[in-house]
């Protein structure tokens, strides 16, 4: 589990969520990623700055069920999250704690973060390994 | 100041202007005025060549020169085969963008494949673009030009360069039409205006305050893929700017402004977001949710065009949250197609069935 609190890594993540799900950019590595239900939820509070362990008991307390299991599963996605730079250590972050959570409508499940690939090749161009070796930079390889 | 290890884009997009007043004074001048959105952007190409490669895909948006001085002017020329660039290949960052482009005064894109480079004077509303030969201008160039320019023009101002397309008419507004290349939009686009809906784009169009603006009177059409109107349509939703060559992986480019009959329209109010998706049976529109719609039309205009940061994002949020969002499911028939389109458009659509 993450010890200290998180943020968005602003630098190169822009994110959007409209009724329980989410979209998030990564726009220096062409990638980008979904999660809906519980982990759009997570990915609410992590990107406000509440510590983990707040975040374990909100969930808990929003879906009930296994405690063990929320905590396995927020940990886990906030590691990914972490992992795929996304979000960033923030030791100073001060979050404002989020009001008690309304039961939610269906139980827990262990959220998924989707992730597409499927748009790198609009950020992968290599200018090196696309110049002409004769002329030499600026100039790229014909065909 | 700039950054230590940052290349001096301010020194060279003054030696940039002055090879561009040297080229002027060679070639002689030929000058333009666009009109988005409501406003000028004014072209001066240094020689016809690349007037002559570039203004077709822009001619429907040429107005009349005798008004106002516009905000942005573009500069563009030839800059030849020895044409250099003031910064190596570890400063070229994603689609281009130069590194230290993202604060000061000067902006750089440079498109590595083609050699295009775009240099924007934020203080100064001018925007310089330089080709090294205009016979290796690729041949999206040409269908659908300038496009860092007018992203750097029109964002000054609030418009946004989207990667979508939309169809409609006026009494009801437009259609959005998102997705990848390849996901169905030009083949929906042009079913729609077959069958009397207005075209905005295929591809790109300028969205500003919910408006979807026309850029480009082209349609880029992947016949080499089987899709889109069967043979003998191409003549009747346009005529041919520019064939593709077989194998070569481009497509065919239709000039829309020279169609018969109404075809291009100006702007619509969107009213209804549409992700295509090449099915090959039957058309089905379905409802979907507005971060599904969000997928579709966040990363690709992004990823093409991270030039703000992905600041655009949220303007598209804004739009999907306030109208109803559909997977339109490509099929055979395009006179399925536009009436799927036709329905999205209705205030109280048919499809309102949620998408398996």
């Amino acid at each position: 589990m993450q010890s200290g609190s998180l943020r968005v890594n602003d630098q190169t993540v822009v994110h959007e969520t409209i009724d329980e799900q989410t979209l998030i950019i990564h726009f220096e590595s062409g990638t980008y990623y979904s999660l809906d239900g519980p982990g759009s939820e997570i990915w609410t509070l992590a990107a406000s700055g509440l510590p983990p362990t707040e975040i374990v008991a909100h969930a808990t307390e929003r879906y009930g069920g296994d405690p063990a299991l929320v905590e396995g599963s927020v940990a886990r996605l906030l590691e990914e999250m972490v992992d795929e730079g996304l979000l960033v250590s923030a030791p100073e972050a001060a979050a404002e704690v989020p009001a008690r959570p309304e039961p939610a409508p269906s139980p827990f499940v262990e959220p998924v973060l989707h992730k597409y690939t499927d748009m790198q090749e609009f950020m992968l161009a290599d200018p090196i390994h696309n110049v002409d070796e004769q002329a030499g930079w600026p100039h790229a390889k014909s065909g | 100041m700039p950054r230590a290890a940052e290349p001096a884009l301010d020194a060279f997009f003054d030696q940039a202007a002055a090879q561009y007043e040297e080229a002027l004074v060679e070639r002689g001048a030929i000058e333009r005025h666009l009109r988005f959105a409501g406003r000028e952007v004014g072209l001066r190409f240094a020689g016809e060549e690349l007037a002559q490669a570039l203004l077709p895909a822009l001619a429907a948006r040429v107005v009349d020169e005798r008004g106002a001085a516009p905000a942005v002017t573009i500069d563009l020329w030839v800059g030849g085969a020895d044409a250099r660039v003031g910064w190596g290949p570890g400063d070229v960052g994603p689609r281009g963008l130069v590194n230290g482009s993202d604060h000061g005064r000067v902006a750089a894109v440079h498109e590595t494949f083609s050699g295009i480079v775009t240099l924007v004077d934020r203080e100064g509303g001018r925007i310089l673009y330089r080709v090294r030969d205009v016979a290796r201008l690729p041949w999206w160039e040409r269908a659908a030009p300038l496009r860092p320019a007018l992203f750097f023009a029109m964002a000054a101002s609030g418009g946004q360069l989207v990667h979508a397309g939309a169809v409609g008419d006026p009494a009801r507004g437009g259609a959005l039409l998102a997705g990848p290349s390849g996901s169905g939009k030009t083949t929906a686009a042009l079913a729609a205006l077959e069958h009397g809906l207005r075209y905005v784009g295929d591809d790109y169009v300028l969205l500003e305050g919910g408006i979807a603006w026309n850029l480009y009177g082209t349609a880029k059409l992947d016949v080499a893929a089987g899709r889109g109107p069967q043979p003998g349509a191409p003549s009747r939703a346009g005529t041919v700017l520019r064939s593709a060559s077989p194998g070569s992986g481009e497509k065919l480019v239709l000039d829309l402004a020279a169609r018969s009959g109404p075809s291009l329209i100006e702007a619509l109010p969107i009213r209804a977001v549409i992700v295509p998706r090449i099915h090959g049976r039957r058309t089905r529109l379905c409802a979907i949710t507005p971060v599904e719609a969000l997928l579709a039309l966040g990363p690709s205009t992004v990823f093409q065009m991270p030039f703000d940061g992905g600041g655009v994002v949220t303007t598209l949020a804004e739009l999907v949250r306030l109208v109803p969002c559909f997977r339109l499911e490509v099929g055979e028939r395009a006179h399925d197609l536009a009436a799927a389109i036709d329905d999205a458009l209705e205030p109280r659509p048919r499809s309102r069935a949620r998408c398996g």
